[in-house]
C-alpha cells in the first residue's frame, strides 16, 4: 500500500491511459463512454488522495517525487513531482474530466468509443505535463496533448473543423519544436557544467547561463508557452479551435490546456532564465495587458457565443500572465487562482453553450433573445457563471482579479501602477461584453418562434453544472484552503525571482510603516474574538528598525494607541 | 592469395547466410510446382532472422578486421556499427518480405526470384556496411544495386515499373561511375592506397584527394537520395512495386548511410583535409542536408499520391540523417552523430517500411493505376479498417517526429548531435522543416479519420494475414522504440562509440 | 454572558438573515406561495432591523463605541489579511438602521404594490439580496468588504432595474446602470490599491491609526510611493475613491444611469435609488473622512462636483413630465447637497441630510408608486391633476414630504439642507478662498430650483383638475401602502428634532462627533500645513453653531424656499397658468435642451460608446482576422505552398535532365570543396 501510495502521482497520471486501453478493448457504443466516465471519476477520487499526501508546509520544493532513469543512454529520467501549484492544476484537471465526459452524452453523437479513448489519453497527457520534472518527459506529454485534441476537434467538430484542427496542431507545433532545441541546448550545457548530461529540470535550475544565451533560450521557451496561453498576437488559433471544437473539447481546451502555457511560464520559462525574464519582462507584461484590453474588445465585436467566450479567454489569461510577471506574492497567488477560476467559469460557459447548441443548433447570439422567459433555471445558472466570469465579489473570479491587480499595482514592476490601471479597464469591459451577451441572448422579447419551446436543464445537465456552480461560490468565499496549498510554492517562486533581481521582483513594503498593535482596537472598541473559521494568516507585522519609513524629522504626532 | 581465417567467415556470416539462403531458394524454385509458394516469404523471414541473429555477436565484439592480405589493409570489418546495420537490414528484409508476400499473392505474381533477389540485395547491403576498402565497397555497392535494379523491374506487366527500373539503372550507373572516378583519384592521390585506414594514414591530402573524396561521396549521396542527387527518387519509388520501394527506402538507405559515414569518418575524418581545402566536408554535407530537408519536405506538400509523398518524405529523412553526418565532421561529436544516425535508421526502418506497407495494402482498392495511391483512397478507412488506419496513424506521427514515437527519439538524437557539434542553424532548419512535415503527414491522418469515404471507390480489400503481421510488427517496433528508447539506446551508443569522440 | 458581547457576535446576522431570505425565496419562492414569501422576506428584514437597532443602542448608550466582528478570514493580499469583518460605530449604526428600517417599510409597501406580478418571489429575493449587500457595504470593517457590498448592491440594482427583462429598454437600463457603476468601481479599486501601497492595510481602524501617525507634508521614504508627499498620494487616492462615489451616488459625470434606473418597480426606486444605495458614496467619504481631510484638493473637488450636480440635475428636473424622472433628478440633486456637505467637512450635516432625505424621498417615491398604482401605472404628470380628492392619504404624505424636501420650516429637510449650506458658507478653505461663497450661491439656486420643480410636480399631480385619463377613477391604495407612507412622512417631520441647532450644535452633530473626531484632528494638521505653506494664519476648525449663528442663513433659505413655491404656484395654479407652454414655444431650443437632459446621454453615446464598438469591430476585422490571421499565419502556409509548386517544375520524369543536374551539382560541390 505504501509502495502504491509512494507512486501515487504515477498512478494518477497513467490511470486514464489504462482506462483508454480498456475502452479500446470493448465494442463501439455507449459502453466505452460509461467506462471512460467511471474511470475519470476514479482518477478524480485517487487524485484527492494527493491532498492527504501533500504537505504544504514541507520545505521541499517538490513532493511525492519519483525519479528513475528512463533512457539512461541519453540522461532522460522519469522524474515526476508536484508543488502546490501543479497540485491545484492536477485537481482542476481531474475534476473537470468526469464533467466533460458526462456532458459528452448529448454533444458527441457518433464514434463514442473513439471519443472516450481520446479524452482519456488527453487526460494522461495533461496530467503528465503537470507532474513531469524531466524536460524530455515534459516535452513528450506536452506534444502528446496535441494528438487527441487534434482528433477531438477534427472528428467531432463542426463545419470547419479540419481547418481548425490542423491550424491548432501546427500553430502549437512551431513553438514547441524551438523549445525542443532549447531543451537540448540546456542538456548539452549540463554536460559542460556538471560533467554529467541530464535532462533533469532540477539539475537545469542550477545552471549558470550567460545572459545573451538566456535571451535566446527564453524566447524559444516563451514562444512555445505563449502560443498555448495564448498571448496576443499568437492567439488566432484559439477562436477557430474553440468555435469548431465540440463542447467537451472546448471545455478541456479552455479549462485545462490553456493553463499549460501559463504553467509553463511559471515552472520553466521564468525560473530557468531569470536574467532574460527581467530583460524581456516588459514585453510579457505589455502583451499581457494588450491581451486583456484587446481580447475584451474582440469579445465585444463577436456575433458567435463561442467566439465571444474564446476571446474572453484571451483577456482572462492576460490577467494571469500579468499577475505572474508582477513577481509579487499577491500577483502570483492571484495568477494561480485565476487559472483555476478560468477553468471553472469559462469551462461552465462552454458547457452551457454546448447544451443550448444541442437544443437549437445555433451559436449565433442573434438567433436568441428573451429565452430567459422560456428556460428560467438555465438563465439563472448562466447569469451566475457570467458574474463569476466578470469577477463579481463573492464569486471566485473576484479573488483572482483583485489579487492580480493589487499585486501588480503594488509591485516593483516598473510602471506597475500604469499596467494595473490599464488592466483594470478590463474589469469594466468584461462587464460590458458579458452582460451585453446576456441581454441579447436571454432578455428582451422572444424574436424567433422556434425559441418559444426549449426544454430547460435536464437532470444530467444539473448534475454536470451543479459542482461548478458550487465551486464558484466556495472558491469565492473560502479561497484560503486553496491558496494555502499554493502559498509555499508561490513564495519560493517569488523569492527565487527576487534573488535574481531584488530591485525588480518581490513584495513591496508599505510606504508608511503599518500599525504594530495586533489585533488593533480603537479606544472604547469592543471586539468579538476572531472566529477561527479558517486558518488565519499571521496578523502581526512587527516593524524592523530599518522598516520604519517615517523620516527622523517627522515622527508621528499622534502615537499609536497601545492596547 | 590472401589467407581466409575462420574469423573471416564468422565476421561475414550474415552476408554468407543471406547469399546461401537466396541460392537455396532458387534451387527449391526449380523443383517446385508453381502453386505452392506460400512458404517462400516465411522462408525469407527465417533466413533474415538467422542472418540477423548471426550478426548479433558483432554488436558486442570489438572491431575485427576481415579479409586481410599481406601488405595491405583489410577489405572489411566486423564491428558493432556494421552489426547494427546488418540487423536493421535484416529486419527491413523480413518486414518487406511479408508485405511482398501479401502483395504478390494478390497479383499471383509470387515467384522465388523475388525473394532471392531481395536476399542478394540484403547481402550486398550488409557487406556494404562492413566494407572498409574502396574496392570491396564498390563490389558490395554493385551487388546491392544490381539486385535492386532487378527488383524495381520485377513487375513485368506494368510499364511504370519498367520505366522506373530503367531510370534507376541509368542514374545508378552514372553514380557508380562517379564513385569509381573518385576512387581512382583517391588511389592516385594516396599513392596506391584503397583501404580507408591507409588512406587516412597516407596523410597526402590535397586537391586531388579532395576531388576524389567529393566524387566518392557523391556516389553514396545518390544512393541515400540526398539533394541534389535525389531527383530519381520520386519516380523510382513511385514506379517500383510497393514492397520493393519499401525495401529500397529502408535497406538501401541504411547501408548507403553506413558506408558514407565510414568513408567520411574513417577515411577522411582526420581533419587533415581542412588545411588544404576551401571547406571541410562537414560544411558541404551540412549545406546539402539543409537543401535536402527543404526539398524533401516542400515537395511533399503538394503531393496527392501518398506513395509519391512518402518518396519525398524519404528524401526529407535522408536530410535529417545528413545533419548527423555533418555533425560527425566534428570529432568530439562523432560518436553522438553515429548514434543519432543508427537510431534514426532504426526508427525509420519500422515507420517507413510500415507506411509503404499500408500503401501496398490499400493499393488494389478500386483497381490499379496512377490514382490508386491517391489520398482519396485513404478517406474514411478509419471506419472500414480501424487497425490499418491506426497503424498508419502511428507511422505518420512517428515520421512527423511526434512523441511518444520512435521518430521523435530519432530526431532527438540527431538534433542532440547537431547541438553537440554547435550546428545550431542546422538544428533550427531541421525543426522548422519538420513543421512542414507535420502538415503533410497530418493530412493523411485527416483523410483517414475525418473524411467520409468516396462512394466511387470500391470496397477495400481485406488485409491478408502476412500483411497484418508485417504491419503489427512495424507498428509495435515504432511504438516500442518511442516509449522505451533504452531498449536499443545503449547498443546504439556502443555501436557508434568506435567512431570516436565524446 | 454580557449581552452586548453577544451582539458583536451577532453582527453578521444583519447580513446573513436577508441573504438566507433571498436564497429561500429565490430557490423555492415559486412553490412557497405569496404569503410565505412575504412572511420570509419581511421576517428576515425585521430581524436584521432588530439587531441593527440593538447595535445602535449599544454604540449610543452602551459602554463600547464600536462593535467589531471578524466573521472569517477571507484571503491574504501578500502579507495583508483580508478579514470578512464587520464593524458598527455610530455612523454605520445610523445607516444600517435606515437601511433595514426603511427597507422594511418598503418591503411592506411592496407586498401590495407587487400583488399583481407573478414574478413576486423573484422580486422579494432580489430585494432581500439588496438589503444584505447594502448591510455589507455599511458594516464592512475594511475597504474590501465594503467593496463587496459596493458591487453587490450594484448587482441587486441591476437585477431589479431589469426586473421586467422582457422589455428590451428596461433590460438595457439595468445593464447601463451596472456598467456605469463598474466605471466607478474601477476608480474605487485603484483607490484601494493606492491606500494599500501607502499604508499597507485595508482595515478602517488600522487606516485611522496609521493616518493619525502621518503629517500632510511628509515626504515618503521608500515603498511604492517613495518620494511622494502624503498629501499627494492621499489626494490621488481620494479622487480615485470619489470616482467610485460618483458612479454609485450618481454624480456628474456618472449620474446618467440613475434616471434610466426608474425602469425598475417604484418601491425599488424608493429603496435603492433614493434612500440607501445611492448614498453609499456619501457614506464612504464620511467613513474615510480622516483620510480625506489630508487631501484638501480632493475635498474641494468633491464639494464642487456636488454643487454642480445639485444645480445641473435640478435644471434637468424642470422640464421632466415623468413623475419618477422628476424624483430621480431631484435625488441626484439632493445627493449633490450631501457631497457639498462631506466636501466642506460638515460630515454630520451630510449624513443628517442623507437620513432625512432617505425618509422624505422614500416617501415621495412610494407616493408616486401609490399614484401609479391608482392610475394604471401612468407616470405622465400632465395627465394627472386633482388627485387630492381620490387619494387623500397619498396627497397628504406626498405634501408633507414635498414641504420637507423644499426646506420649509419646521420639517427635517430644512435643518439638514441648511446645515450643509451654512457649513459650506462658513467653513474655511485656505487653498481656494472663493469656493465657500460659490458653493453657497450655487446651493441656494439649487434649493430654489428644488422648491420650484417639486411644487410644480405636486401641483400638477394633486391640485387643479384632471387633465388626462378623465374616465379613470383613481382608487386610493390599501393600508399596506398608505401605512408606510404615513410612517415615513412622520419620520420626515420628526427627524427635525435631531437637527434643531441648540447650544453646542444639533443633537445629531453631537451624536456623531466621536466618529469624526479623528478627522478633525487630522484636519488641524492640514490647516497647520496650509498655514506654513501659504504663510497665513491657520484657519479655525469648523465649529458647531447654535441657533443664533444660523438665523441669518435660515431667513435666506426660507425666502428661497417660499420663492420656489410661489413661482410654481403662479405658473401652474395661479394666473400665470399656460405660461410654461408659451415659454416652450418662445424658446423651443432651450426647452428641448431641458427636456432632453442637455443631450448628455447622446454625447456619451457619441464620444464613448460608438467609438468603442467601432474600434472593436475594426480591430476584429482588420487586425485580427486580416492582418494577423490571414496575412501572417495563413500567409506563411500559402507561401510555403507556392515555393513547393515552383520547385516542383524541376521534377519532370526526364532522365537526361536528372543526370545533368547530378553532374552539375557534383561539379559545384567540387568547386565549393576545393575553394
Amino acid at each position: 500500500m505504501t509502495g502504491a501510495l509512494a507512486n501515487l502521482l504515477t498512478i494518477v497520471t497513467f490511470l486514464p491511459l489504462v482506462g483508454a486501453l480498456v475502452v479500446l478493448a470493448v465494442p463501439d457504443g455507449k459502453l466505452g463512454r460509461s467506462i471512460a466516465f467511471w474511470c475519470s471519476v476514479v482518477v478524480f477520487l485517487v487524485s484527492l488522495l494527493l491532498l492527504g499526501k501533500f504537505d504544504a508546509a514541507a520545505p521541499a520544493a517538490f513532493q511525492l517525487e519519483t525519479n528513475v532513469p528512463w533512457v539512461s543512454s541519453l540522461g532522460i529520467g522519469y522524474h515526476v513531482g508536484i508543488d502546490g501549484v501543479s497540485l491545484l492544476l492536477i485537481l482542476l484537471t481531474t475534476f473537470l474530466m468526469p464533467i466533460v465526459i458526462a456532458s459528452a452524452k448529448d454533444t458527441i453523437t457518433f464514434r463514442n468509443k473513439e471519443f472516450a479513448v481520446a479524452a482519456l489519453v488527453l487526460e494522461t497527457a495533461m496530467l503528465g505535463a503537470l507532474v513531469a520534472l524531466d524536460m524530455v518527459l515534459f516535452y513528450v506529454f506536452w506534444e502528446l496533448m496535441l494528438v487527441p485534441m487534434f482528433l477531438i476537434v477534427g472528428i467531432w467538430g463542426s463545419e470547419n473543423r479540419i481547418y481548425a484542427a490542423v491550424k491548432f496542431f501546427i500553430y502549437t507545433m512551431v513553438g514547441s519544436l524551438l523549445m525542443l532545441i532549447a531543451i537540448i541546448y540546456l542538456y548539452w550545457l549540463t554536460g559542460e557544467q556538471t560533467g554529467t548530461r541530464t535532462f533533469d529540470y532540477v539539475a537545469m535550475l542550477a545552471l549558470r547561463i550567460a545572459p545573451q544565451v538566456q535571451i535566446w533560450l527564453f524566447i524559444a521557451f516563451a514562444l512555445a508557452f505563449a502560443v498555448k496561453v495564448p498571448m496576443f498576437p499568437l492567439h488566432t488559433w484559439l477562436p477557430d479551435a474553440h468555435v469548431q471544437a465540440p463542447a467537451p473539447g472546448s471545455v478541456i481546451l479552455a479549462g485545462v490546456m490553456l493553463k499549460m502555457g501559463t504553467y509553463g511560464f511559471y515552472r520553466f520559462a521564468f525560473p530557468l532564465f531569470p536574467q532574460a525574464t527581467f530583460e524581456l519582462r516588459w514585453v510579457i507584461v505589455a502583451l499581457a495587458v494588450i491581451g486583456i484590453v484587446y481580447g475584451s474588445l474582440m469579445s465585444m465585436a463577436q456575433r458567435d457565443m463561442k467566439k465571444l467566450i474564446a476571446y474572453s479567454s484571451v483577456a482572462h489569461l492576460g490577467f494571469v500572465m500579468l499577475g505572474l510577471a508582477a513577481f509579487t506574492t499577491a500577483g502570483v497567488t492571484g495568477a494561480v487562482y485565476q487559472m483555476l477560476n478560468h477553468g471553472i467559469s469559462t469551462g461552465a460557459l462552454f458547457l452551457m453553450v454546448g447544451m443550448i447548441y444541442a437544443r437549437q443548433h445555433t451559436r449565433l447570439i442573434a438567433d436568441y433573445g428573451g429565452i430567459a422567459k422560456v428556460i428560467p433555471a438555465f438563465a439563472a445558472v448562466w447569469l451566475i457563471v457570467t458574474l463569476s466570469s466578470i469577477g463579481l465579489p463573492g464569486t471566485n473570479g473576484f479573488v483572482g482579479e483583485f489579487l492580480i491587480l493589487t499585486g501588480t499595482f503594488v509591485s516593483k514592476l516598473p510602471g506597475g501602477q500604469w499596467w494595473a490601471t490599464f488592466a483594470a479597464t478590463g474589469v469594466i469591459l468584461g462587464a460590458v461584453y458579458m452582460l451585453w451577451m446576456y441581454q441579447r441572448v436571454w432578455q428582451g422579447d422572444i424574436t424567433r418562434e422556434e425559441n418559444r419551446h426549449i426544454k430547460d436543464l435536464t437532470v444530467r445537465e444539473w448534475m454536470v453544472l451543479a459542482p461548478m456552480i458550487a465551486l464558484i461560490f466556495v472558491m469565492g468565499l473560502f479561497p484560503t484552503p486553496f491558496l494555502n496549498l499554493a502559498r509555499p510554492s508561490v513564495a519560493r517562486f517569488v523569492s527565487l525571482m527576487e534573488r535574481n533581481a531584488p530591485e525588480l521582483a518581490g513584495d513591496l513594503p508599505a510606504s508608511v510603516a503599518p500599525v504594530v498593535a495586533a489585533p488593533l482596537a480603537l479606544p472604547g472598541e469592543q471586539r468579538a474574538p476572531a472566529r477561527q473559521v479558517l486558518e488565519i494568516a499571521p496578523r502581526v507585522r512587527p516593524i524592523a528598525p530599518g522598516n520604519n519609513l517615517l523620516p527622523q524629522g517627522l515622527r508621528p504626532v499622534a502615537p499609536a494607541p497601545q492596547q | 592469395m590472401p589467407q581466409y581465417s575462420s574469423a573471416d567467415f564468422l565476421g561475414l556470416a550474415p552476408v554468407i547466410l543471406l547469399v546461401l539462403g537466396g541460392l537455396v531458394l532458387l534451387m527449391l524454385e526449380v523443383f517446385q510446382d508453381s502453386n505452392r509458394r506460400g512458404y517462400q516469404a516465411w522462408y525469407t523471414v527465417a533466413v533474415a532472422a538467422i542472418a540477423g541473429f548471426s550478426a548479433t555477436p558483432m554488436l558486442s565484439s570489438a572491431a575485427t578486421p576481415l579479409l586481410k592480405s599481406a601488405g595491405r589493409g583489410s577489405f572489411a570489418v566486423a564491428d558493432p556499427f556494421a552489426g547494427f546495420i546488418a540487423v536493421i537490414v535484416c529486419v527491413g528484409l523480413a518486414i518487406t518480405a511479408l508485405v511482398a508476400a501479401a502483395f504478390l499473392q494478390a497479383r499471383d505474381a509470387e515467384r522465388g526470384e523475388y525473394y532471392a533477389l531481395a536476399m542478394f540485395g540484403a547481402a550486398g547491403m550488409v557487406l556494404l556496411a562492413q566494407s572498409t576498402d574502396l574496392l570491396s565497397l564498390f563490389v558490395a555497392l554493385e551487388i546491392m544495386s544490381v539486385a535492386t535494379y532487378a527488383l524495381a523491374a520485377y513487375n513485368r506487366r506494368g510499364t511504370r515499373s519498367a520505366e522506373a527500373a530503367f531510370k534507376y539503372f541509368i542514374l545508378g550507373a552514372f553514380s557508380s561511375a562517379l564513385y569509381l572516378y573518385g576512387a581512382a583519384l583517391v588511389y592516385g592521390a594516396s599513392g596506391g592506397k584503397t583501404s580507408l585506414v591507409e588512406i587516412a594514414q597516407s596523410g597526402s591530402m590535397g586537391v586531388l584527394m579532395g576531388a576524389g573524396l567529393a566524387f566518392v561521396a557523391a556516389g553514396f549521396l545518390f544512393k541515400v537520395a540526398a539533394a541534389p542527387f535525389h531527383m530519381w527518387t520520386p519516380d523510382v519509388y513511385e514506379g517500383s512495386p510497393t514492397p520493393v520501394t519499401a525495401f529500397m527506402a529502408v535497406g538501401v538507405k541504411a547501408a548507403a548511410f553506413a558506408a558514407l559515414v565510414r568513408i567520411l569518418t574513417v577515411g577522411f575524418g582526420g581533419g587533415a583535409l581542412e588545411g588544404t581545402l576551401g571547406a571541410g566536408w562537414g560544411e558541404v554535407i551540412g549545406v546539402l542536408a539543409i537543401i535536402t530537408m527543404l526539398v524533401g519536405n516542400l515537395l511533399a506538400v503538394p503531393q496527392r499520391s501518398v506513395k509519391r509523398l512518402l518518396a519525398y518524405s524519404a528524401i526529407a529523412h535522408a536530410g535529417y540523417m545528413l545533419v548527423a553526418v555533418a555533425a560527425a565532421a566534428d570529432p568530439t561529436a562523432r560518436a553522438a552523430a553515429g548514434a543519432g544516425i543508427l537510431y534514426y535508421l532504426a526508427s525509420y526502418t519500422f515507420a517507413g517500411a510500415g507506411a509503404f506497407a499500408v500503401v501496398a495494402a490499400l493499393e488494389r482498392m478500386g483497381g490499379e493505376g496512377p490514382m490508386s495511391w491517391d489520398l482519396d483512397r485513404f478517406a474514411g478507412i478509419a471506419r472500414s479498417h480501424p487497425g490499418l488506419a491506426l497503424a498508419m496513424a502511428v507511422f505518420m506521427l512517428s515520421l512527423a517526429g511526434i512523441p511518444p514515437s520512435a521518430g521523435f527519439v530519432g530526431k532527438l538524437w540527431v538534433f542532440k548531435a547537431a547541438i553537440d557539434a554547435k550546428l545550431y542553424s542546422l538544428a533550427v532548419v531541421g525543426v522548422l522543416t519538420s513543421v512542414i512535415g507535420v502538415y503533410y503527414y497530418l493530412r493523411v491522418v485527416v483523410y483517414m479519420y475525418m473524411r467520409e469515404p468516396e462512394p466511387a471507390v470500391g470496397v477495400p480489400p481485406r488485409t491478408r494475414a502476412n500483411m497484418g503481421i508485417a504491419l503489427a510488427a512495424a507498428a509495435a517496433g515504432t511504438v516500442l522504440l518511442g516509449v522505451l528508447p533504452s531498449l536499443i539506446g545503449d547498443t546504439v551508443r556502443a555501436s557508434a562509440a568506435l567512431l570516436g569522440g565524446g | 454572558m454580557d449581552p452586548t458581547l453577544g451582539l458583536s457576535h451577532a453582527l453578521h446576522w444583519i447580513v446573513l438573515l436577508p441573504l438566507i431570505g433571498a436564497a429561500i425565496n429565490g430557490l423555492l419562492g415559486k412553490r412557497l406561495g405569496r404569503a410565505n414569501v412575504h412572511l420570509i422576506a419581511l421576517g428576515v428584514i425585521f430581524g436584521a432591523f432588530v439587531i441593527s437597532a440593538l447595535s445602535l443602542y449599544e454604540v449610543s448608550f452602551g459602554d463600547s463605541s464600536r462593535l467589531h466582528e471578524n466573521w472569517w478570514h477571507w484571503f491574504t493580499i501578500g502579507g495583508i489579511p483580508v478579514e470578512m469583518a464587520f464593524a458598527v460605530d455610530r455612523l454605520s449604526a445610523t445607516l444600517i438602521c435606515v437601511v433595514t428600517g426603511v427597507g422594511f417599510l418598503i418591503h411592506l409597501f411592496s407586498t401590495e404594490y407587487m400583488s399583481h406580478d407573478e414574478g413576486y418571489w423573484r422580486y422579494f429575493a432580489y430585494l432581500n439580496l439588496f438589503v444584505a449587500m447594502m448591510s455589507t457595504l455599511v458594516l464592512g470593517a475594511n475597504l474590501v468588504v465594503m467593496f463587496v457590498g459596493w458591487e453587490g448592491v450594484g448587482l441587486a440594482s441591476y437585477l431589479l432595474i431589469g426586473f421586467w427583462y422582457t422589455d428590451e429598454a428596461k433590460a438595457y437600463a439595468g445593464r447601463k446602470a451596472f456598467v456605469v457603476n463598474r466605471v466607478g468601481d474601477f476608480g474605487f479599486l485603484l483607490g484601494i490599491f493606492t491606500l494599500v501601497g501607502l499604508f499597507g492595510t485595508i482595515d478602517f481602524a488600522e487606516l485611522q491609526v496609521a493616518a493619525a501617525r502621518v503629517l500632510p507634508g511628509m515626504v515618503l521614504q521608500g515603498g511604492l510611493w517613495s518620494g511622494w508627499t502624503v498629501t499627494a498620494v492621499l489626494t490621488l487616492a481620494c479622487l480615485l475613491l470619489f470616482l467610485g462615489a460618483t458612479g454609485k451616488s450618481a454624480q456628474v459625470p456618472l449620474y446618467v444611469w440613475l434616471p434610466d434606473a426608474m425602469a425598475g418597480p417604484t418601491p425599488v426606486s424608493a429603496l435603492i435609488h433614493a434612500a440607501t444605495m445611492v448614498t453609499a458614496g456619501v457614506y464612504m467619504i464620511a467613513r474615510l473622512s480622516f483620510i480625506y481631510v489630508y487631501a484638501p484638493t480632493a475635498m474641494t473637488v468633491v464639494a464642487c462636483v456636488g454643487a454642480f450636480t445639485a444645480i445641473f440635475a435640478a435644471l434637468m428636473a424642470y422640464a421632466q413630465n415623468d413623475i419618477k424622472k422628476v424624483l430621480a433628478y431631484s435625488t441626484v440633486s439632493q445627493l449633490g447637497f450631501m457631497f457639498i456637505g462631506v466636501g466642506v467637512g460638515a460630515w454630520w450635516a451630510a449624513i443628517f441630510h442623507l437620513v432625512t432625505h432617505a425618509f422624505f424621498k422614500a416617501c415621495l417615491f412610494l407616493g408616486a408608486g401609490s399614484v401609479m398604482h391608482g392610475m394604471n401605472d401612468e407616470t405622465d404628470i400632465r395627465k394627472f391633476g386633482g388627485l387630492r380628492k381620490e387619494m387623500w392619504h397619498t396627497w397628504a404624505t406626498f405634501g408633507i414630504s414635498t414641504i420637507a424636501i423644499t426646506g420649509i420650516l419646521p420639517l427635517s429637510g430644512f435643518f439638514s439642507k441648511d446645515a450643509i449650506l451654512h457649513a459650506a458658507h462658513v467653513n474655511a478653505n485656505p487653498w481656494f478662498a472663493w469656493v465657500p461663497t460659490a458653493l453657497y450661491v450655487v446651493g441656494l439656486i439649487a434649493a430654489l430650483s428644488t422648491a420650484f420643480y417639486m411644487w410644480r410636480m405636486f401641483n400638477l399631480t394633486f391640485n387643479g383638475e384632471r387633465r388626462g385619463m378623465l374616465h379613470h377613477h383613481a382608487h386610493e391604495s390599501g393600508p399596506a401602502m398608505t401605512g408606510p407612507l404615513w410612517v415615513l412622512a412622520g419620520l420626515a417631520v420628526g427627524a427635525a428634532v435631531w437637527g434643531f441647532p441648540r447650544h453646542g450644535g444639533a443633537a445629531f452633530e453631537k451624536f456623531l462627533a466621536p466618529v469624526f473626531e479623528p478627522a478633525r484632528a487630522n484636519l488641524a494638521k492640514t490647516y497647520a500645513f496650509a498655514a506654513e505653506q501659504l504663510s497665513v494664519a491657520a484657519p479655525a476648525l469648523p465649529e458647531s453653531h447654535g441657533f443664533g449663528d444660523m438665523i441669518g442663513g435660515y431667513l435666506v433659505a426660507l425666502i428661497v424656499a417660499w420663492a420656489g413655491f410661489g413661482i410654481a404656484w403662479y405658473l401652474y395654479l395661479g394666473p400665470g397658468r399656460g405660461a410654461p407652454a408659451r415659454i416652450a414655444q418662445a424658446a423651443p431650443g432651450l426647452y428641448s435642451a431641458f427636456a432632453n437632459k442637455f443631450y448628455v446621454d447622446e454625447f456619451y453615446d457619441l464620444v464613448i460608446v460608438r467609438p468603442l464598438k467601432g474600434t472593436a469591430r475594426v480591430l476584429w476585422q482588420v487586425v485580427d482576422s486580416f492582418a494577423i490571421d490571414k496575412v501572417l499565419v495563413n500567409g506563411t502556409a500559402m507561401v510555403t505552398g507556392w515555393i513547393a509548386q515552383i520547385v516542383r517544375y524541376f521534377q519532370d520524369g526526364n532522365v537526361q535532365r536528372y543526370a545533368v543536374v547530378m553532374a552539375v551539382s557534383a561539379v559545384a560541390i567540387l568547386w565549393v570543396f576545393l575553394g
